[in-house]
C-alpha cells in the first residue's frame, strides 16, 4: 500500500510538470499583456481619444521597468525554472493584479473558504441525496421513484450560476429572512452552500438509486433474503454498504469541481473563494497567478483522485486483487 | 459474414426494445430530435434575425408579437433562442465528435496492442485526466481565438481521455472475445479486427457516453459564453441570455427564465436518452 | 407554515432593530465602486475611493465641486503662472497622528509617478509638472529632475512646464496626493493592506475583503473630524445592487435603463431616485485601415447623419441619456456642445445621408466596404452599439459586421492595422470642469494625427511599429531617422484646421487671462467638431442613483457619478 502510494505521487510530481509545462507555453501565447490591459483601464476612466498611439510608443519604455520588475525580461525557459522554483519554495511573488499579496497569501486567504462551501455543499448532498436515492431504489417504479427521479434530473440540470439566482430570490426577497451578500457570519453561507448543493444532490441521488438497484440484483443479496435476513438487515447491512462504494469515485471530483466552479455564486453572495480570483486572472493577464491556479487546481483534483483510491482501496477488498 | 450481420441486428433490436420500453427515454429521444430540427431550422423558423432591433419595444414580455418577449434592446428572445439553441447544438455535436475520434481512435489502439503502446498512451490520458479542464478551456479559447473551432478544440483537449479510458477498457474486453480470435486465425489484419470486429462490438457504450457528453459540453459552453469567451455576440447562446437575465430576474423574469428553461429543458432530454441507454445497454448484459 | 414565518420574521426585524439601536453609530452601505489594490500607483478603481474619503489632496473639491483648499492652508502663484508654492497646514495629522508634511507630498507624488511602481495615471495636472511626464515615462531617470521642491517641512513649490490655471483643481485629483513615506518604507507592499494604510483623509480603511466589500471609519486625526457626519462606509464590490437595496442592504446604488419602469412604478423608489448629468461621451473612432472612401468627407458626415440619436436615447436608454454632437460635453467650459451650426451639420437626416453617399459614388450603399465594429466582451451587451449597426444597415444598406474579442485580445488587435474599415467604441469621461480637462497638448496632437488620411495613418503606424523594433533592436540611429519621417508625416501631411486645432491650444496654455483663455479653447472646440471626422461622438449618457431618504448625498458629475466625497454626506 506504502509503495502504493508513493508510486502515485511521484506520478502526480511528473504529472503536474507536464502540466506547468504545457500551461505554461499556452500562456504566454495568449495575446495581450498585463501592462497593455492596465494602459487600457487608465485609458478607459479619463480620456478616449487622449492617448494616442505615439503616446503608447513612448509608455513602451515603462515596459522594460515592469518586465524588471515581474522578472519577464529573461529567457522563458529561466522564467519557467523560476516558477517552479516559487512553485517549491512556496514563494511566488506577487499577483499582478493584486501587487499587494503574494500568490501564497492569496491561495492561504481563499482557498479555505473555496473549500469549506464545497465540503458543506457536498455534506448536504449526501445528507439529502442518499436517503432520497434509497427511498427511489426501493420503491422502484412507484410515483414515488418517479417524483424523486424526475426531480432529482431537473435539479441536476440546473447550472448553479441559475440556482443562485432562484435562491436568492427565494429566501432573501419572496421570503426575505436571509442577506443577499456579504461574508463574516454563520448565515452568509446558507445560500451559497444551498445554491451549491442542488446540483450534487441530484446527481448523489442518481447515482445511489442506480447502484443500490444494482446491489438488490447481485447474488449475495438474494442469498441473504434467502437465508431469512429482515429487510432492514438485508438492505441497510449489505446492500447499502456495497452501492456506498462507487459513490465514493464521483465525490473526488465533486469536490474539487465545486471548489473552483464558483465564480458565479461567488459574485452573486460576495464569497471571498478562489473562483473569482482565478476567473479575473485570466482576464487581467495575471500570469502568475494563472501560472499557479493551474499547478494548484490540477493538484488538488490528483490529490482528490488519489485519497478516493486509497478510500476505494480500504472499502472494497475486490479492487486490490485488480489494481497493478 | 452474413452471420455477423444477423448478430449485430439482434444486438440492436434488442437494445432497442429495452430502450422502448423506458418511457422517458423515448420521450427524450423524440424531443431531441425536435431540438435538433429547430436547431437546424433556426433562421427559417426564427420571427426575426436574431440581431434585428426594435427600439420601440425594448424590454417587451411575452406577447403575441414576440413570444418570449424581447431584451434591452428590443431584439427578440424566442428568435435568440432558436439561434443559441442551434450554436449549442454545433458546439455539443462538433466538440463531441472531435473527443470521439481522438478518444475512439487512441483508446482502441492502446487497448488493442497493449504493451508499451498502451502504457505510454494511458500515461498521457492520466496526465490530461487530471488537468483543471475548465482553465484549460479558457486559457485555450483565449490562445486560438473565438469561434466555433476553437471552443471544439479547447473542450475537446481535455474531453478526449474519459473516452480513450471507456474505449481502452471495452477493447480489452472484447479482444479476448472468441469472434476476434477466429478472424484473427482467418487472416484479417489488425486494422480490419479494430475496425470492423471490435469497433461494433464496443459502440454501445460509446454512445452512451456520447450522449451524455454532450449536456456537459453545451453547459461548457453556456460557462464560457457567461464570462464572454463563448460564441461571439451578437450570436447569441444561452450562457450570455443568462448573463443579461440574471440582473434583470426582479423586474424581468423572462429574460432570465426562458433561456435557462431552454437550456434546463435540452440538458434535460440529452439525459434522459442517456439513461435509457444505459440501463439498455446494462441490461444486456 | 404562514405564522411560523411570521414569527421568524418578527424575530429577525426585532433582533435587526435592536441590533440597530445598541449601536448609534451611523452607516452609509454603497454599491458602485470597484478595485483591487489601495497602492495609489496602479490606476484602478479605488484611486477614486482614496479620492472620496481616504486621502486628501493640497486642494479638494467643496460639494459643489469648486477647488477650495485641502491640506494647503495658503498658496502663492507666481506671476507668469509656473510656479505654485503651496503652505501645509499646521493642523493636518495621518491617520496614525503623524504630522503631513511637505515631504509625503513629494514622496506621494514622485511614488505615484515613477515607472517602477504601479502605472500612472494618464490624466491631469501631475502631468503639467515639469519634467514628470519624462520621468514617468522613464526618459529621464533622476527623480530630482522633477519640479517638486520642498521648500520647509510645511512648504512644497511645484514648476510648471507652462502656465496653466487649471492645475489648482487638479491637485485634487489622486496623481498629487501624498503618501505615508515611514509605513510604505517599513512595510512595502503589505502598507496598502486594510489596516497599514495610513491616511490623511476623513476616512481610514480598517477592512479590505477582495471581491466582497471594503469598510472604511472615521479618522479622528482628520483636521475637519468634527464636521464629518457619517461614522463608517462599507463599499460592496459585488452582488445584485437593486435587490441589495431593496432589502436595505445598501444605501446607494447605481440604476440603469432596465430598472426605470420598475422604479416609477413604485412611490418610493421615485422618490429616492436622482438623476443627472454626467461629463461622459460614449464616442467611436477610426482604427488603422485604408480606404479613401473614409478620406472622403461627404460619406464621413453621412454616416454621422445617419444615426437617430435622439430614437436611441429616448427608448434604448430611456432618457438617461441625450445626443451628443461634440467630443466634449456641454459640462466643459468652452464646450460648442450646443452650438446650433455644429448641431446641425450632423443631426439625424436619413435623406441627407443617403444623398451624401450617393453623390460620394455609393448610391444606396452599393459598391461600400463592409464596416467591422471592433469590440471587447465587456461591450458584448452595449445596446448603443448594436443601434449604430442597425441605424447603418437601415439607413444607408451598409454591411457592418461586430467583431467580438476578449478583452486583452482586443487591446493588442486595436493597435493593429486592419484590412477593412473598421471602428472601435469608448467613452470619454472629463475629471474636472475646465476646458483644458478635454484639450490637452497631448489631444491637441492627437487632432493631427487624427485629420490624417487613411492612407497616411496607417504608414504613420508602420513606421512606429519599425521604429519600436529598431530600439528594441538598440538601432537608435534608425530610431531617431524613423521619428524623423513619422514627425513629418503628421506636421505636413494632417490638416489646416488640425493644426489650428494645435496652435489655438497651445497659444491657450500660455495665456493667463480667463476670458481670453476660454475663448480660444472654445474656437478650438468649434473647429475639432465641425472638421474632425476620425471619432463620431454619440450620446451623453446621465448618471441615475436611487438613495435611501434618510441620506443626502452629493454627486460628482465628472466622475462617472461618484459622490463627491465621504464627508459630504449628510443624515436626515
Amino acid at each position: 500500500m506504502t509503495q502504493y502510494i508513493i508510486k502515485r505521487i511521484g506520478w502526480i510530481i511528473f504529472n503536474l510538470l507536464v502540466l506547468s509545462l504545457i500551461a505554461f507555453i499556452l500562456i504566454k501565447n495568449v495575446p495581450g499583456s498585463f501592462l497593455e490591459l492596465q494602459i487600457l483601464i487608465g485609458q478607459a476612466g479619463t480620456m478616449g481619444t487622449g492617448l494616442t498611439i505615439s503616446e503608447v510608443e513612448k509608455v513602451r519604455g515603462v515596459e522594460t521597468e515592469m518586465m524588471k520588475r515581474w522578472g519577464e525580461d529573461v529567457p522563458l525557459w529561466q522564467q519557467y525554472l523560476t516558477f517552479i522554483k516559487g512553485l517549491v519554495t512556496l514563494d511566488m511573488g506577487p499577483s499582478f493584479r493584486w501587487p499587494t499579496q503574494t500568490i501564497e497569501e492569496i491561495i492561504a486567504n481563499t482557498f479555505p473558504v473555496s473549500f469549506t462551501i464545497a465540503i458543506l455543499a457536498v455534506t448536504i448532498a449526501i445528507i439529502i441525496g442518499i436517503p432520497l436515492g434509497v427511498l427511489a431504489a426501493l420503491k422502484q417504479n412507484s410515483w414515488i421513484d418517479y417524483l424523486v427521479s424526475a426531480l432529482v434530473m431537473v435539479v441536476s440540470a440546473i447550472p448553479n450560476y441559475v440556482m443562485a439566482v432562484f435562491v436568492i430570490f427565494l429566501f432573501s426577497f419572496w421570503i426575505p429572512i436571509l442577506p443577499t451578500y456579504g461574508w463574516g457570519q454563520p448565515k452568509n453561507y446558507i445560500l451559497p452552500v444551498l445554491a451549491m448543493s442542488f446540483g450534487p444532490i441530484g446527481s448523489i441521488a442518481g447515482y445511489m438509486r442506480t447502484s443500490l438497484l444494482d446491489a438488490l440484483k447481485q447474488d449475495y443479496i438474494r442469498t441473504a433474503w434467502a437465508k431469512g435476513g429482515t429487510e432492514r438487515h438485508v438492505i441497510f447491512g449489505h446492500a447499502m454498504k456495497n452501492s456506498l462504494i462507487p459513490l465514493v469515485t464521483i465525490l473526488g471530483p465533486m469536490i474539487s469541481h465545486l471548489i473552483l466552479g464558483t465564480v458565479f455564486v461567488e459574485g452573486m453572495f460576495g464569497v471571498p473563494g478562489m473562483g473569482q480570483y482565478f476567473s479575473q486572472a485570466a482576464g487581467s493577464r495575471d500570469y502568475p497567478l494563472m501560472m499557479a491556479q493551474t499547478v494548484i487546481f490540477g493538484l488538488i483534483l490528483m490529490i482528490m483522485n488519489l485519497i478516493v483510491d486509497i478510500i476505494y482501496f480500504f472499502l472494497d477488498p475486490r479492487i486490490r486483487v485488480s489494481r497493478r | 459474414m452474413g452471420n455477423k450481420k444477423r448478430i449485430g441486428r439482434s444486438y440492436w433490436s434488442n437494445i432497442w426494445e429495452k430502450f422502448k420500453r423506458n418511457k422517458l427515454a423515448v420521450f427524450g429521444l423524440i424531443f431531441v430530435c425536435i431540438l435538433i430540427l429547430l436547431g437546424i431550422s433556426a433562421p427559417w423558423l426564427a420571427p426575426y434575425p436574431y440581431d434585428e432591433v426594435h427600439y420601440e419595444a425594448v424590454w417587451t414580455p411575452p406577447c403575441r408579437e414576440f413570444l418570449a418577449g424581447t431584451d434591452q434592446l428590443g431584439r427578440d428572445i424566442f428568435s435568440r433562442l432558436l439561434y443559441s439553441l442551434r450554436n449549442a447544438i454545433i458546439v455539443g455535436l462538433g466538440a463531441q465528435s472531435l473527443i470521439v475520434v481522438i478518444g475512439l481512435t487512441l483508446g482502441l489502439i492502446a487497448g488493442f496492442y497493449g504493451g508499451k503502446t498502451d502504457n505510454i498512451l494511458m500515461r498521457i490520458v492520466d496526465i490530461v485526466y487530471s488537468f483543471p479542464s475548465y482553465l484549460l478551456n479558457i486559457i485555450l479559447v483565449l490562445v486560438l481565438g473565438r469561434g466555433y473551432f476553437s471552443i471544439f478544440v479547447a473542450i475537446a483537449a481535455t474531453g478526449w481521455a474519459g473516452m480513450a479510458r471507456l474505449v481502452r477498457g471495452q477493447t480489452l474486453s472484447t479482444k479476448s472475445r472468441d469472434f476476434v480470435e477466429a478472424a484473427r486465425a482467418s487472416g484479417a489484419g489488425n486494422n480490419r479486427i479494430m475496425f470492423r470486429y471490435i469497433l461494433p462490438n464496443i459502440i454501445g457504450p460509446v454512445i452512451y457516453s456520447i450522449f451524455s457528453g454532450i449536456p456537459g459540453v453545451m453547459l461548457v459552453e453556456s460557462g464560457l459564453s457567461l464570462i464572454g469567451l463563448g460564441v461571439r455576440p451578437p450570436m447569441p447562446s444561452w450562457g450570455l441570455m443568462i448573463s443579461e437575465g440574471t440582473g434583470q430576474f426582479l423586474y424581468n423574469p423572462y429574460m432570465l427564465l426562458a433561456p435557462a428553461g431552454m437550456l434546463v429543458l435540452t440538458i434535460l432530454s440529452f439525459n434522459f436518452v442517456a439513461f435509457g441507454l444505459r440501463d439498455a445497454l446494462s441490461a444486456r448484459e | 407554515m404562514r405564522r411560523f414565518l411570521t414569527i421568524i420574521l418578527s424575530l429577525v426585524i426585532l433582533s435587526s432593530t435592536f441590533l440597530g439601536t445598541a449601536y448609534a453609530e451611523k452607516v452609509f452601505r454603497w454599491s458602485g465602486s470597484w478595485g483591487n489594490t489601495w497602492d495609489l500607483s496602479f490606476h484602478q478603481g479605488f484611486i477614486w475611493v482614496h479620492m472620496m474619503g481616504l486621502t486628501e489632496g493640497l486642494i479638494k473639491w467643496d460639494k459643489d465641486m469648486n477647488p477650495v483648499k485641502g491640506m494647503a492652508e495658503s498658496y502663492t502663484i507666481s506671476k507668469d503662472g509656473t510656479v505654485y508654492t503651496f503652505k501645509i497646514r499646521k493642523d493636518a495629522k495621518w491617520s496614525n497622528g503623524d504630522k503631513v508634511t511637505a515631504y509625503d507630498f513629494e514622496y506621494g507624488i514622485k511614488y505615484i509617478l515613477s515607472p517602477k511602481n504601479g502605472r500612472g495615471s494618464f490624466f491631469g495636472g501631475a502631468w503639467y509638472i515639469k519634467n514628470a511626464k519624462d520621468y514617468a515615462n522613464a526618459v529621464i531617470s533622476d527623480p530630482n529632475q522633477v519640479g517638486i521642491k520642498v521648500l520647509d517641512e510645511y512648504t512644497i513649490q511645484f514648476t510648471l512646464d507652462g502656465p496653466h490655471p487649471d492645475f489648482l483643481t487638479t491637485c485634487a485629483l489622486p496623481t498629487l496626493y501624498p503618501m505615508h513615506r515611514t509605513s510604505i518604507e517599513k512595510l512595502g507592499n503589505k502598507a496598502f493592506d486594510a489596516g497599514n494604510l495610513v491616511t490623511n483623509g476623513p476616512y481610514k480603511l480598517v477592512g479590505y475583503t477582495p471581491n466582497v466589500e471594503y469598510i472604511l471609519e472615521k479618522n479622528p486625526y482628520y483636521y475637519d473630524a468634527d464636521k464629518v457626519e457619517v461614522d463608517k462606509i462599507v463599499g460592496k464590490l459585488g452582488g445584485d445592487p437593486f435587490l441589495m437595496y431593496r432589502r436595505n442592504e445598501v444605501d446607494l446604488i447605481n440604476v440603469g435603463a432596465a430598472q426605470l419602469p420598475v422604479i416609477e412604478k413604485d412611490p418610493i423608489l421615485k422618490k429616492e431616485l436622482i438623476t443627472f448629468p454626467q461629463s461622459t461621451v460614449n464616442l467611436m473612432y477610426f482604427s488603422y485601415f485604408e480606404h479613401p472612401a473614409f478620406d472622403d468627407r461627404r460619406v464621413l458626415t453621412a454616416l454621422q447623419k445617419a444615426i437617430d440619436k435622439e430614437k436611441i436615447c429616448k427608448f434604448v436608454y430611456r432618457g438617461l441619456a441625450k445626443p451628443a454632437y461634440s467630443v466634449v460635453t456641454d459640462l466643459i467650459p468652452g464646450s460648442t456642445a450646443n452650438d446650433p451650426e455644429v448641431v446641425e451639420k450632423f443631426r439625424f437626416d436619413p435623406e441627407a445621408a443617403r444623398k451624401l453617399l450617393a453623390e460620394a459614388g455609393y448610391p444606396g450603399g452599393k459598391g461600400f466596404p463592409t464596416v467591422h465594429f471592433l469590440i471587447h466582451s465587456g461591450q458584448a451587451n452595449d445596446p448603443l452599439i448594436l443601434a449604430v449597426k442597425s441605424e447603418w444597415e437601415k439607413n444607408l444598406g451598409i454591411k457592418v459586421i461586430i467583431d467580438n474579442y476578449e478583452q486583452g485580445v482586443w487591446s493588442v488587435k486595436r493597435f493593429e492595422i486592419q484590412s477593412e474599415p473598421t471602428f472601435t467604441f469608448s467613452g470619454a469621461s472629463y475629471l474636472y470642469p475646465d476646458p483644458a480637462a478635454p484639450l490637452t497638448l497631448n489631444y491637441a496632437e492627437g487632432c493631427l494625427v487624427a485629420s490624417l488620411k487613411t492612407k497616411d495613418l496607417v504608414e504613420k503606424v508602420r513606421l512606429e511599429k519599425e521604429q519600436t523594433e529598431a530600439l528594441k533592436a538598440g538601432d537608435e540611429k534608425k530610431a531617431s531617422e524613423l521619428a524623423k519621417r513619422i514627425h513629418n508625416i503628421i506636421y505636413t501631411r494632417s490638416t489646416p484646421e488640425a493644426r489650428k486645432i494645435l496652435s489655438l491650444v497651445q497659444q491657450a496654455q500660455r495665456t493667463t487671462d480667463p476670458k481670453k483663455r476660454l475663448e480660444l479653447y472654445r474656437q478650438a472646440n468649434k473647429i475639432r467638431d465641425i472638421n474632425m471626422y476620425s471619432s463620431f461622438p454619440l450620446v451623453q449618457p446621465m448618471s441615475a442613483r436611487l438613495v435611501k431618504s434618510n441620506f443626502e448625498v452629493p454627486f460628482n458629475k465628472y466622475l462617472v457619478g461618484f459622490p463627491v466625497g465621504f464627508a459630504y454626506i449628510r443624515t436626515k
